[in-house]
């Protein structure tokens, strides 16, 4: 579970600190940085697992008011009861458009399993004992490269929780029909859901099923999914089962934009029901109607309860605000050219409003 | 019953109420959140009473223009109030508005907890109560699933236990009155 997250001198979060619970609705005005918290988050789950390139965070994402050249990043992550910390020091050269890993640090319960400086990097094994020393590429993470060994348990801990974090911001009307392969990772966009759904279908077939059997009570005649082969790649098709009992099978690109969104949330659900997942939603609501909604975040908010399970939200829906706001809400808000402050919603009802209507007419915090 | 539109309404004060009458539902009959729909206080704290007083009549003139197809559940702490002067302040609200109050004839059960649901979820947990003592909140709402676990053995049992809480007992018969529209 993410504890607390630190940003410093990215796009509108200076000095930025956020301390979140087990589900997080993050609202505020256009402009104010909630989908930037979710980019960071993102590209730090890159950096870190796939071993992106130091050019995902460019030098144009320095604070534009700021003089400082050094970008700080700090995640505080507890796993399996023990505390885990990871700091990123990026250095930028705007004139001569470099950038470089400034330092690069896993501590877990304030002891060092990792420490990357000046292009070294010093390895810690689970007994906190030093391990081996190499120079190291100052433009990638160097945890990005380390694979698992039975000496390097908590370091592979730390990295699994990051490749279960999911962070997603749906497109709906950009998802595409056909499947090349199957992929363990859900795009951003969610452009490659085809091939995501049929990486689950493969590999996680309990969750598939039961995504089946609930899409059933959810979807009006919703019976089945299929990937039938069209020379080198597959079709994501649904079949529906009218009053006849005869079954239509239906590409992903007939169905409306709002059965595509309710498909792709109902397995974002099924897909993480498995502990130390933490799941980032930018605008889950689109293109929903409105009975939908309510139903979806009862569901994700008992798996965040009953389960080890943190989702981040990030609406402008009143159905959710509404449901959620008091108790799981922050407000995120900003004046121009300066940073973003956050602060949870606390809103005692006496007003008489809904916590949406407050924000809809600018009175939430005046 | 129809897969999609609400068939139950829950009109209650807090996240707490709204948790343990959900896992109930879902315990008992299966009941998933397509289902129903939770009406609570957004605010969420200090005003849920006045809350569902002020919502439910129009609740209740809602579900009788569904002709039985949905049950309205009304949750509210008796707080140091009897349960029939809860009811009867919430008649004086439909009085109020022009609509009847609420009868046998109407898919209504009413879960008046006195002290408040957590005097329920500490008995059910096994431990003495007294309808006069508040109990603290629970550090999460789901952690009242052992105790609704308990609460579904002994409605699946006939005999009801000699020391149960005069606010449970009364609510379990407002139960009976409605669960037959409850199977999916």
């Amino acid at each position: 579970m993410l504890k607390e997250l630190y940003i410093d001198n990215y796009k509108c979060l200076v000095n930025f600190t956020f301390t979140p619970q087990n589900i997080n609705l993050l609202l505020g005005e256009n402009g104010t940085g909630k989908s930037t918290v979710f980019e960071v988050l993102s590209k730090l789950k890159y950096f870190i697992t796939e071993g992106k390139e130091l050019s995902i965070f460019p030098s144009e994402t320095l604070t534009r008011w700021q003089l400082s050249p050094v970008q700080n990043f700090e995640l505080s992550v507890s796993i399996q009861e023990k505390n885990y910390r990871y700091r990123l020091s990026i250095e930028h050269n705007k004139q001569k458009s470099l950038s470089r890993i400034q330092s690069e640090q896993l501590f877990v319960d304030e002891k060092p399993l990792f420490d990357f400086q000046l292009g070294t990097v010093k390895l810690f094994r689970d007994d906190f004992s030093a391990g081996p020393e190499y120079p190291f590429d100052w433009s990638q993470s160097g945890l990005a490269t380390i694979h698992p060994r039975s000496d390097n348990q908590l370091l592979t801990d730390f990295k699994s929780w990051m490749d279960n974090l999911l962070v997603v911001r749906p497109n709906s009307m950009g998802m595409d029909m056909e499947s090349k392969n199957e992929e363990k990772q859900l795009e951003y966009t969610c452009k490659n859901f085809s091939s995501w759904y049929r990486y689950l279908s493969q590999e996680r077939q309990a969750e598939a099923l039961e995504l089946t059997l609930r899409l059933r009570d959810i979807l009006p005649g919703f019976h089945s999914f299929n990937m039938p082969e069209a020379g080198k790649i597959r079709l994501f098709q649904l079949g529906f089962k009218g009053d006849n009992g005869k079954i239509i099978f239906y590409d992903l690109d007939e169905l409306s934009d709002g059965q595509r969104m309710t498909i792709l949330l109902y397995a974002l659900l099924h897909s993480i029901n498995q502990d130390n997942v933490c799941l980032c939603i930018d605008e889950p609501e689109n293109f929903l109607a409105l009975p939908e909604i309510q139903p979806w975040l009862l569901n994700l908010y008992d798996l965040c309860q009953d389960r080890n399970i943190q989702a981040f939200l990030i609406s402008h829906n009143p159905e959710s605000i509404n449901h959620l706001a008091s108790g799981s809400g922050y407000w995120l808000d900003r004046l121009p050219n300066s940073p973003t402050r956050i602060k949870p919603i606390v809103e005692s009802g006496d007003s008489g409003l809904k916590i949406s209507e407050l924000i809809a007419r600018g009175w939430l915090y005046e | 019953m129809s897969n999609r539109y609400s068939q139950i309404v829950i009109l209650c004060e807090d996240t707490q109420q709204e948790s343990f009458i959900r896992r109930f539902l879902k315990k008992a009959h299966g009941i998933q959140p397509n289902l129903l729909i939770v009406v609570k206080n957004p605010g969420g704290k200090g005003s849920g009473e006045q809350f569902v007083r002020n919502r439910y009549p129009h609740e209740l003139k809602a579900i009788r223009r569904r002709h039985a197809m949905s049950t309205l559940i009304t949750a509210i702490d008796a707080d140091t109030k009897e349960r029939n002067e809860i009811i009867r302040s919430l008649d004086a609200v439909c009085a109020g508005s022009g609509i009847e109050p609420n009868t046998d004839r109407d898919n209504v059960a009413l879960v008046i907890p006195k002290r408040n649901i957590e005097t329920w979820i500490t008995w059910l947990n096994g431990q003495p109560v007294d309808e006069t003592t508040a109990f603290p909140r629970l550090p999460n709402e789901s952690a009242c699933q052992p105790a609704v676990e308990k609460l579904y053995d002994l409605c699946t049992q006939n005999d009801t236990p000699p020391n149960i809480p005069d606010s449970l007992a009364k609510t379990c018969i407002e139960y009976r009155k409605v669960k037959s529209g409850f199977s999916t």
